[in-house]
């Protein structure tokens, strides 16, 4: 008798009476007792039921199911605010250090320590179960993986588990409905943003390196060739005579920018410069200026400078065609400037910009990340210093 | 592999002593356990009956390990308050004898040795205390005091139902298994590992009812 369901029998009662049973009918779990469900590809039997929960100022209250299968022998399946975790005995004593503990090479964080009694227990078990028996348990987590220790006087035990999803236990049991909402962040349920984190990075190097790639391209296919090179020297006397009107030169090739820089002797002053430059067929102009200042002293703090003799200016989509460039300065103070125009350079900026845009989804995982993380350890005995969580019961 | 069969002296049934560490046998048909003597057998007493339990091994369980086969001979069983354990006895096919313990659906199979340690006295054994034997480092996991129900087929020493037990379990990361009991005066030493129950690759398991 019993021979299914692991159940102790009393020696000294000539009845055989079962000294691990205890019918309790307050009690109802949220599996039934004798329901059977595939774990490992085998077949386990709810035989037992467990109310725990924790003695002390905070009550946390959960819910344990024994499983049963004759040769794979028990699995604990327990259920907190909708979380699921599978566990089973571990052969071994993993070695606790500090805040963590490492089994098989697997490296756990603390995640709680706290007296547990039997509130309720119905089923069978392999020893007697008492309400109100009390052990010492402490949990470490490895999302999903979860480590736990139980002691008492006699005996320290020590369970190896893994999270398990509510559908998928509804699923094993082949149960009707859905399993309960879950309620915050289980300790050991893996972050929805860890497991992706290495596809994402993947993507977005792929990403990258095509930007770069297509970058390179643009400089080997780009001319980057020298159009005008133009030197003048501003009088503020005579700022009439200060513009000059280039010779007209060519900008072949496609339609393609083409850079301006301009450098100035300017020092401890500043010269504005009006920059037109005139398609020599059509007569479309394009004008356009820039101030260029540059300062430098020194103070308390040191030696300074301000701003630069120099400035560039990309002009984008420029057709091929005969042009002139009109430049004409003014300012406090003579100034002798160069402006060289360049055809079709290639921008690194957009490379930054494409790049920037490739990480904004990895920063914003991240965060999601964090903050998963944080709600996890905001139900710990550590909330106050590694999650960052809102609630404190250290 | 059969090293002696005599012929029980209370009913005449027979009865087997498969190892040659074996010196207690209890015959299968009437309980008369019987001591091994040179020539004979002699009878002590009647060994209680088993409590029937759930556990899928039974004598004659045939198993693998490390790559050693074995033959499951005998079974001594053993409560406490509020539950109870079996500690199978097989003989391996190299000559050793050894134990197969189950343990809330939990095994390990270890060997009686010697250790160079001195060993921790009963009074100081605790859950938690570290212990070496042998130079490796264990932890002890359970300290039970516990008694006898009884046993069946061979055993490698004299027992009796009603006896008390005095024992820990011990372990390490790498599920290194060992016990230290001190039923006796003088404390053994049984080393081993803690086993998977489907790496045994076992046959000849007992049928339990509503598993296949």
């Amino acid at each position: 008798m019993c021979g299914n369901c692991g159940a102790v029998l009393d020696a000294q009662d000539p009845d055989a009476r079962l000294i691990a049973r205890v019918e309790q009918t307050k009690v109802t779990p949220l599996i039934p007792l004798g329901a059977r469900g595939r774990f490992e590809s085998a077949p386990f039997e709810v035989i037992g039921y467990l109310v725990r929960r924790t003695v002390g100022e905070e009550v946390y209250t959960w819910f344990e199911l024994l499983l049963y299968n004759p040769t794979l022998g028990f699995r604990w399946l327990v259920n907190y605010h909708g979380h699921w975790t599978l566990l089973k005995a571990a052969p071994g004593v993993p070695s606790v250090s500090g805040r963590s503990a490492e089994y098989l090479g697997q490296k756990y964080s603390h995640f709680s320590t706290a007296t547990a009694e039997v509130a309720a227990v119905a089923g069978e078990f392999p020893w007697q179960v008492k309400v109100g028996e009390r052990t010492l348990v402490e949990d470490w987590v490895a999302p999903p993986r979860t480590l736990s220790r139980e002691r008492n006087e006699q005996e320290t035990t020590w369970s190896v588990g893994e999270y398990v999803d509510g559908a998928a236990v509804w699923k094993a049991f082949g149960l009707p409905g859905a399993p309960p909402e879950r309620i915050g962040v289980g300790a050991c349920q893996p972050s929805p943003y860890a497991g992706r984190g290495g596809r994402v990075a993947r993507l977005l190097l792929g990403f990258a390196v095509a930007a770069i790639a297509l970058h390179l391209l643009f400089v080997m296919f780009s001319q980057q060739k020298l159009a005008l090179d133009l030197t003048g020297e501003y009088q503020p006397k005579t700022p009439d005579a200060a513009t000059v009107v280039s010779e007209p030169f060519t900008l072949g090739g496609r339609t393609s920018n083409v850079r301006l820089d301009v450098s100035t002797t300017v020092a401890n002053s500043w010269v504005y410069v009006n920059f037109a430059l005139i398609n020599d067929v059509t007569g479309v102009a394009r004008s356009f200026g820039r101030e260029v200042s540059y300062y430098s002293g020194r103070d308390s703090d040191g030696s300074w400078t301000e701003g630069s003799n120099w400035d560039r200016v990309y002009l984008p989509s420029v057709p091929a065609g005969t042009y002139l460039l009109v430049v004409e300065p003014e300012g406090p103070y003579a100034v002798a400037w160069r402006v060289r125009l360049t055809r079709d350079v290639p921008r690194p900026l957009w490379l930054w910009l494409a790049l920037g845009l490739l990480t904004m989804p990895a920063v914003a995982m991240w965060i999601a990340h964090l903050r998963f993380e944080g709600r996890r350890w905001s139900e710990s005995d550590h909330s106050g210093s590694s999650g960052g969580g809102s609630s404190s019961d250290d | 592999m059969v090293i002696k069969e005599v012929s029980c002296p209370s009913c005449g049934g027979p009865v087997k002593f498969t190892a040659a560490q074996s010196i207690l046998a209890v015959c299968s048909y009437c309980r008369a356990t019987l001591i091994r003597r040179d020539v004979d057998v002699e009878q002590i007493g009647t060994m209680a009956a088993l409590i029937e339990d759930a556990s899928p091994l039974q004598l004659g369980a045939e198993g693998v390990w490390r790559h050693t086969h074995f033959a499951v001979v005998g079974r001594l069983q053993v409560r406490w308050e509020q539950g109870g354990w079996n500690e199978w006895y097989c003989v391996f096919d190299d000559g050793r004898a050894g134990w197969l313990g189950e343990a809330s659906g939990e095994y390990s199979i270890s060997f009686e040795g010697t250790v160079p340690e001195p060993l921790p006295r009963w009074e100081a054994l605790r859950p938690g205390l570290r212990v070496t034997l042998g130079g490796v480092g264990y932890e002890v996991t359970d300290v039970r005091r516990a008694t006898v129900v009884g046993g069946e087929g061979e055993l490698p020493f004299r027992v009796g139902s009603g006896w008390p037990t005095a024992a820990a379990d011990l372990r390490n990361d790498t599920a290194r298994f060992a016990t230290l009991d001190y039923s006796d005066d003088a404390p053994k030493v049984y080393l081993g590992e803690m086993v998977e129950f489907p790496a045994l690759a076992l046959r000849g398991l007992r049928e339990l009812e509503g598993w296949r």
